[in-house]
């Protein structure tokens, strides 16, 4: 069920009145509604995948109880059932993430030498979100036995945990920690949170609908007509491939952390204002928050992190880049995605300035930035752009043949549109964005009025105005991309 | 909870409240429009994306080409009857149809999703009760109805104290020159695989509303006349035969001319579908001078 659907539509209404109405005094049966809305929303897919989450949950939970069960009697079993569980997970993931990839290269390997390998490729349909839901659930398994949270005794509480619908498909990745206890205390209605999680909700559907999906029209137009395309119309489609990502990944989340806000549920910021970063470290710390956080604390610090010398942060850096890379897919593209990100960022790591600006908000205090926060901002957006072309492409050859073609003298031609109304209305929605995202950019989201000195009627305008933008401007209903992860 | 439960209903209210208004402002200014077309013009042409790129109506002056790409016959059908209210002169229609066009296929493609948007937007002001039935039941036409005054307000407001009076100014359709020779790409993409299809099936929108055009056209006494536009090596890619024989069984009542076989050389076609201009500019001049009678062309065989 997408979320810029007629079904959600109809769906969050009724799920909501449901949830306050009659079922706000029975903690209990308030988590138990929540498992099963959440399967109805997932099982809008395909009903097959509920098997496996559902195996997910279980076995995860199992887990947990075993983890403390064997705790005490010897460290090393409960050890064994974290790396089992590990293992089990990943290797479901694997199944039917990379299975075709993995054994599609090895063929290939072998032909190298002369040998011919008649492997099988499976036909596996590609459960949506299991990779979100697999390292939501490992984080539960690894936090448990690190002792950094009590394993849980409420199969109901966790089975909701990880099957949460606002967040189940593409994220925000939770955190056991953070998420797992709100679903222990009783949830009351704030006004407060209910009306900043509609807002950004609106806000959410506005970057999805107005802009990625407009933006991803001449974005694909140009990807799959690259070869005849003058420079420009290459930078052209690059750009309006980064806000498509951008518009489509941060909207969804926006949508996923205000529905939450309408349940009572606070979930993880998964963006912050990525492309006013002035550093491509400070890009990571502000894209895909709960990925790279996920990465730096199960993977990254367990390996050592920067403690040790400056070949193992590099080494530790590059296998968390590469495993960021292969988490987006079975691609060479995104592997190769990942490495071009380690090898940008290990230089500043090495100088010891992969920290600058954290915390520091860009011109903070100021209307605009400074000709060198701009510069920088302008650089680091035109180097993610180059890994967007990577990402984007189909093969390694295509994103190389895509990049040498923007050097070219035809960078300052005038560029191919191929769609005139989809280029003006993505502009226009790009223009929005990015004001009301760099006013607010010191807020949780680009449309967060809280605390704010704006009048309500002045208000009440811009939500008329987005929710007409959004009926009127929209582009043609686009698949999230995240959902292919 | 009740605070703002109030409040997301005002504002959802005066969302409402403007879109119904936008709809009803720009649904006044198109319907009371005209379509009105040079009254030289007594054949209309109506159709797909094939009659769209093939029939210059400015080289076939008799004709007037509405045609659209993916335009479902029940909004041909609206059209239509819009379009002969405010031109009695109009004797005659042209429609395309092909192999396919009549099929369950075609229902779920140009009867669905943003291409049923874009036609509602497009004629939803021109349309009677009895025209909308096959669309209340698909969620996307409602969608098109509250879209409709995307574009379309705009082109109301500026013909407001210059009305319409165009029929090409509604944007129903035109004829489309077509710019490109991506023939060989289609053969080396359709190979051998997947002629297309061959079928009329009875049960579907387009046939009902096949139906309801010839009936519409008798009634007025217009000539109604399906046309196959030509098509690339139809021996190999079309089963023509096959379909002359389910139009007679199921499309006795309606006159048909097929201009499959009509000669061209590669250099002509777009694709292995549409003409390009080249060709639509040969086959217009032929439809000039000789009119739309039926002809057996010789079956050109390509190697």
């Amino acid at each position: 069920m997408l979320f810029n659907s007629i079904a959600f539509a109809i769906f969050l209404p009724l799920v909501f009145i449901a949830y306050w109405f009659l079922l706000n005094k029975n903690l209990r049966l308030q988590n138990i509604f929540i498992v099963v809305v959440s399967y109805i929303f997932y099982g809008w897919w395909d009903w097959r995948f509920l098997v496996l989450i559902a195996f997910t949950s279980a076995t995860t939970f199992l887990s947990g109880a075993l983890i403390e069960k064997y705790r005490n009697k010897s460290n090393n079993t409960s050890k064994y059932i974290v790396i089992s569980n590990i293992i089990l997970n990943l290797i479901i993931l694997c199944i039917f993430k990379y299975f075709n990839f993995f054994s599609e290269n090895l063929s290939r390997l072998f032909e190298i030498f002369g040998f011919e390998l008649d492997w099988i490729t499976l036909r596996i349909l590609l459960p949506v979100g299991i990779s979100f839901y697999t390292f939501q659930a490992l984080s539960y398994t690894i936090d448990v036995y690190k002792k950094k949270i009590s394993p849980t005794h409420d199969l109901i509480s966790f089975f909701a945990f990880v099957s949460f619908f606002p967040q189940l498909v593409a994220g925000p990745i939770e955190r056991a920690t953070n998420l797992l206890p709100q679903f222990y205390r009783k949830r009351t209605f704030n006004y407060d949170n209910a009306v900043s999680g509609t807002r950004q909700i609106l806000w959410g559907l506005f970057k999805k609908i107005v802009v990625a999906d407009n933006c991803a029209v001449i974005a694909n137009s140009v990807f799959a007509n690259y070869q005849g395309a003058n420079a420009s119309t290459l930078l052209l489609g690059a750009s309006m491939f980064a806000f498509q990502i951008y518009g489509d990944f941060s909207g969804y989340s926006d949508i996923a952390i205000g529905t939450s806000r309408l349940f009572g549920f606070n979930l993880m910021k998964n963006f912050s204002f990525p492309y006013f970063s002035r550093s491509i470290a400070e890009f990571w710390r502000r894209w895909h928050i709960s990925l790279t956080t996920w990465f730096r604390d199960y993977v990254y610090i367990p390996l050592g992190g920067s403690k040790g010398n400056k070949w193992s942060s590099f080494r530790n850096t590059l296998i968390v880049f590469l495993l960021s890379g292969f988490w987006h897919g079975a691609n060479w593209t995104f592997i190769v995605w990942g490495l071009y990100h380690a090898l940008l960022f290990t230089p500043l790591l090495l100088l010891g300035k992969n920290r600058k600006y954290t915390g520091k908000i860009v011109a903070e205090n100021q209307i605009l930035p400074s000709i060198k926060e701009f510069i920088q901002m302008s650089v680091t957006f035109v180097l993610v752009l180059i890994g967007w072309i990577i990402f984007r492409s189909d093969s390694i050859l295509d994103a190389f043949s895509y990049i040498s073609g923007l050097f070219s003298a035809s960078l300052f031609s005038k560029p191919d549109v191929y769609n005139t109304l989809n280029f003006i209305f993505g502009c226009f929605g790009i223009l929005i964005m990015l004001t009301f995202e760099w006013v607010h950019r010191s807020k949780e989201f680009g449309l967060d009025f809280y605390k704010t000195k704006l009048g309500k009627s002045v208000r009440i305008g811009i939500y008329l105005f987005l929710s007409l933008v959004i009926l009127y401007y929209g582009g043609e209903g686009q698949t999230f991309i995240y959902f292919q992860f | 909870m009740k605070k703002y439960l109030i409040q997301l209903g005002i504002v959802s209210g005066i969302f409402v409240a403007i879109v119904v208004m936008l709809f009803g402002i720009t649904y006044s200014i198109l319907n009371t429009s005209s379509f009105k077309i040079d009254d030289s013009k007594n054949i209309l042409i109506l159709g797909d994306s094939h009659t769209e790129c093939a029939i210059d109506d400015n080289i076939f002056a008799r004709s007037a080409n509405l045609s659209s790409s993916a335009t479902a016959y029940p909004f041909s059908l609206i059209a239509l009857k819009r379009i002969v209210a405010d031109n009695p002169q109009i004797d005659t229609v042209l429609l395309s149809i092909n192999t396919y066009t009549v099929s369950h296929y075609t229902d779920s493609i140009w009867l669905k999703g943003d291409v049923l948007y874009t036609k509602t937007r497009a004629l939803i002001s021109f349309a009677e009760m009895e025209d909308i039935r096959p669309f209340l039941s698909k969620p996307d036409f409602y969608i098109g109805l509250l879209k409709m005054p995307n574009l379309n307000l705009y082109k109301a407001i500026r013909h407001l104290n210059n009305p319409l009076n165009n029929a090409i100014d509604h944007n129903i359709g035109k004829y489309i020159k077509l710019d490109r020779n991506k023939l060989q790409t289609n053969i080396r993409l359709v190979g051998n695989k997947y002629p297309f299809m061959c079928t009329i099936d009875t049960l579907t929108d387009q046939y009902a509303s096949l139906k309801k055009i010839n009936t519409y056209c008798t009634d007025n006494n217009i000539k109604l006349i399906l046309i196959t536009t030509p098509f690339y090596d139809p021996d190999k890619y079309l089963q023509v035969e096959k379909f002359h024989i389910l139009k007679d069984k199921f499309l006795s009542d309606v006159d048909y001319v097929d201009f499959s076989y009509f000669p061209l050389p590669d250099s002509c076609y777009g694709d292995m579908e549409h003409l390009n201009y080249h060709g639509a500019e040969i086959f217009s001049k032929h439809l000039q001078k000789n009119g739309i009678n039926a002809q057996n062309f010789k079956k050109v065989s390509r190697k």
